[in-house]
């Protein structure tokens, strides 16, 4: 990974071998984008109802990211910038720690270890320029294929919150959602050992 | 390692079964991807009738495990 000029506040652009991955603003919310945080089966696995949102709504949430404590980063395809998903990081800067969710929106790209690259990329940032301690992540218990893109990250499964939420599109159920973390030292030397 | 093991894997992970040793695992093995654990999830459970409790899904990390619980459901 090329690493980049950046400074708290501004926009992060951070690039890997196919992807570059960097701060979304506001013409960033593009048709496709739309309709993804418009798509129950993707949102069904953030447990949260589609963003039925107009444009000039996501416009003002995207413009609400400080790129500081949050980000919401996009991940465009090299060479010609084609946004296929994206990540939300939230920083708790008292504890130096970041709780990372994504979205892939583009289904040609399932499969396709656009997650490990593109949060590998993520994580050496918040590692790195951030100076974070730790980075956790809590998708729900059965989102599987979230669970396998942990295992293969080298984050380790905390545990397991039984009922933890209710479950958006039918009350009647609640959800098991599973903490899977990284510590900073696991991270570099998991990195160490990818480049030796 | 047992050929329903073996066997239900390589086709979660679109693979000759012959192309897996019997040590393989979901973290250093390539065509281990999302998607194909995904599948692979959902392989188990159409096989053993049931939804997989959170516990055993996520203990589901090699073919080793494949293959123990489909003994353990075989034999509950």
């Amino acid at each position: 990974m090329k690493r980049q000029p950046w400074i708290t506040g501004m926009p992060a652009r951070l690039e890997t071998e196919r992807f570059i991955v960097r701060s979304m603003g506001p013409n960033d919310a593009t048709d496709n984008y739309m309709k993804w945080i418009a798509d129950p089966e993707l949102m069904r696995n953030l447990n949260t109802q589609p963003m039925a949102k107009t444009r000039d709504e996501e416009i003002r949430r995207l413009k609400s990211y400080d790129n500081s404590s949050n980000f919401q980063f996009g991940v465009f395809v090299k060479p010609d910038n084609i946004l296929i998903g994206f990540f939300q990081v939230r920083i708790d800067k008292a504890h130096k720690l970041a709780e990372v969710s994504v979205v892939i929106g583009n289904r040609d790209w399932w499969g396709r270890d656009v997650v490990l690259e593109a949060r590998g990329a993520i994580i050496d940032f918040l590692f790195d320029r951030l100076k974070l301690e730790k980075i956790w992540g809590m998708p729900q218990a059965r989102n599987f294929a979230a669970i396998a893109n942990y295992r293969k990250q080298g984050f380790r499964l905390e545990g397991v919150l039984r009922g933890h939420n209710e479950y958006v599109y039918d009350r009647s159920k609640r959800l098991d959602f599973v903490v899977f973390s990284i510590l900073k030292p696991e991270w570099h030397a998991r990195r160490t050992k990818e480049q030796a | 390692m047992s050929d329903a093991a073996r066997h239900l894997l390589a086709e979660a992970l679109e693979i000759d079964a012959g192309a897996m040793a019997d040590n393989v695992a979901m973290e250093n093995f390539e065509p281990w991807t999302s998607v194909a654990h995904l599948r692979l999830i959902l392989a188990l459970e159409e096989k053993l009738g049931a939804e997989l409790a959170p516990d055993d899904a996520l203990a589901i990390q090699s073919l080793a495990d494949v293959a123990r619980l489909l003994e353990r459901g075989r034999s509950t």
